[in-house]
């Protein structure tokens, strides 16, 4: 596979027809790269899509925010983009369960659901590109407030776009990869679900790949239809989200799946499910812990066999 | 990251309860340590330090020139810290003067002292002529800890500090004295044996951890910063945050700090011992 990479001010292709896209600009009948990247080429449209951007939103992503600010009826959102997002009221789901009109008294409760330097997941639902105002909502039970868990930040383009942002990882961690490089790690609501443990797995042929993306969703949407039937009975315990109890062992599974992140993060490699895994994996099989997994030279040691899987 | 929602703080503070911060390390573990010596050859002594991501970068000149009136046989540092406003958000603009201003105040009280460095060896002509140590640390990228990480710092960078031999001739004039500076291959090391490092202790609810992130920053409600030397003694203490501490708390702080010192001390040797080596070796190479 032909891959061209261009730096900044690199001649692309001296071609009349290209149509130029994103990234390029014409110099002196040539076309010429504007940003350090990757050329991609759909018939005659040219474009170069930078190695590192900051995010750029795209309607149903699903993102990880930061609360910044509480207005009249929506809230501002921070997404890490080049503007912030806006969460309505009228996008949120709101207590009772069945869909009701938003009354005045609920924009005087907005603080009881969003407060201000909160988490949020929630899905691009549309962007305005004259105003660049970017829209988001939380209409369904995976996405909403994130409590008891980590956030840590990685570059976005190293999240892919795939079906499901939503995961549970085998050994029992819930992963939310915001597909604009805001990651959140937790333990999912219910914890019965199937837990098999890493040292049985081999993940060497690609139908024990597919299998293991199988099981993550299978355990995704069981952890969702849990939520379900919590929002129908309680008022603004959804909101209030109480402290979950999480065993020490729980615990540093998270640890272990952060640190196997930032490694991934650090060697500029896809982050997926299996790429994530497999780090864990290696981490158990060469007995490191947790703590000693962001050290540089076990760092290179981990990522070793997700390098070799990518090529 | 001043912005941390209750719930991302109630999960650092539970699992402080069971001895695990974010990435798995105990309350008195410190992060990695990276340090490279003699990066910047215009100077002369520089480290390149790591804690974490934190990074610092210290440059260390060497200058003649007066020494203070009320100590006449001494020669003396001056200390700047400065952080860099592409290091953290709230460094921006002029967000950075008070940390700035705190840091170098710091490392002045705790380095530039008798008791960290042999003042008077640096002494030239009493009354006249002495050596002053210019020492310049740029904070580069921050990731909590700046006190331990700047002292860290100013200590490898010390311990690569070479001082030209000189020699005192007399000059044109008569009565007047001039002074013959030699070259690099002749120049001496500094004794920093009884340079301090910092230990920060950061509290968190009641619970005391080591080497702050930034997250867990800006969930304390204190820092207490203890100076301590390669023989074991305190040598200074500094206290930040909003609430206080507890004087048990503190004097078991002070002894937790004297049993950390020696582990941080080894790890910075190993590494400026392989820095020596490494240098040697390409010495050796182009010779």
């Amino acid at each position: 596979m032909n891959v061209q990479v261009v730096n900044l001010g690199e001649v692309i292709t001296n071609e009349n027809e290209s149509i130029r896209g994103h990234g390029t600009f014409q110099k002196d009948g040539n076309l010429v790269s504007s940003v350090a990247g990757i050329v991609h080429r759909v018939n005659k449209l040219v474009s170069v899509k930078p190695l590192r951007s900051r995010y750029h939103p795209e309607v149903g992503d699903v993102v990880v925010g930061r609360i910044t600010e509480v207005l009249r009826n929506n809230w501002k959102v921070d997404i890490g983009a080049r503007h912030d997002a806006f969460l309505g009221l009228s996008a949120i789901i709101l207590p009772g369960g069945v869909q009701r009109r938003r009354t005045s008294t609920d924009e005087m409760n907005m603080r009881n659901f969003y407060k201000e330097d909160e988490l949020i997941s929630a899905e691009i639902q549309k962007i305005n590109y004259e105003t660049f105002k970017i829209s988001l909502h939380t209409r369904s039970f995976k996405y909403g407030k994130l409590s008891d868990g980590q956030f840590v930040t990685v570059p976005p383009m190293l999240i892919k776009r795939s079906k499901s942002h939503y995961l549970v990882l085998p050994n029992g961690v819930l992963l939310i990869l915001g597909c604009n490089g805001f990651i959140w790690l937790s333990i999912p609501e219910e914890s019965e679900l199937k837990i098999k443990k890493i040292s049985n797995w081999f993940i060497s042929t690609t139908t024990e790949l597919q299998e293991l993306e199988d099981e993550i969703n299978e355990n995704s949407n069981k952890s969702i239809k849990d939520k379900n039937m919590d929002l129908e009975t309680n008022n603004f315990d959804f909101y209030k989200k109480k402290e979950k109890m999480i065993t020490k062992e729980q615990r540093l599974e998270i640890c272990r799946v952060r640190n196997a992140v930032l490694a991934l993060s650090n060697s500029f490699l896809p982050i997926y499910p299996t790429s994530i895994m497999l780090v864990c994996k290696k981490s158990i099989e060469e007995n490191i812990n947790p703590k000693e997994m962001i050290k540089q030279k076990n760092m290179i040691i981990l990522t070793s066999e997700v390098k070799e899987l990518i090529k | 990251m001043k912005n941390i929602s209750g719930f991302e703080r109630r999960f650092i503070v539970s699992g402080l309860k069971e001895n695990i911060r974010s990435d798995g390390r105990e309350m008195f573990d410190y992060r990695d340590i990276t340090l490279q010596t003699g990066n910047l050859p215009q100077t002369n002594g520089s480290s390149l330090f790591k804690l974490g991501n934190t990074h610092i970068i210290t440059g260390v000149k060497v200058e003649i020139g007066e020494p203070l009136k009320d100590h006449p046989n001494e020669g003396r540092l001056e200390i700047s810290v400065e952080c860099c406003p592409s290091a953290s958000p709230e460094f921006e603009g002029r967000g950075a003067e008070d940390l700035n201003s705190e840091l170098s105040g710091a490392m002045n009280k705790i380095i530039n002292t008798n008791s960290a460095l042999d003042l008077k060896s640096l002494c030239i002509l009493e009354r006249k002529k002495c050596w002053i140590i210019y020492i310049d640390v740029l904070v580069l990228d921050s990731d909590g800890n700046l006190f331990d990480s700047v002292s860290m710092g100013i200590n490898a960078a010390l311990s690569d500090v070479k001082i030209p031999k000189i020699r005192v001739v007399p000059g044109d004039k008569v009565g007047d004295l001039e002074i013959e500076v030699f070259g690099e291959e002749e120049s001496r090391k500094l004794d920093t044996s009884k340079v301090p490092i910092c230990i920060t202790f950061a509290q968190i609810d009641g619970y005391n951890i080591v080497d702050p992130t930034i997250q867990e920053e800006s969930c304390m409600s204190s820092r207490v910063t203890i100076a301590v030397n390669k023989n074991q003694n305190i040598c200074g203490m500094m206290m930040g945050g909003t609430s206080g501490i507890d004087t048990q708390v503190l004097i078991q702080l002070t002894q937790l700090s004297i049993k950390i010192g020696p582990g941080l001390y080894k790890a910075l040797d190993y590494m400026t011992n392989q820095n020596k080596t490494k240098l040697q070796q390409k010495n050796d190479l182009i010779i």
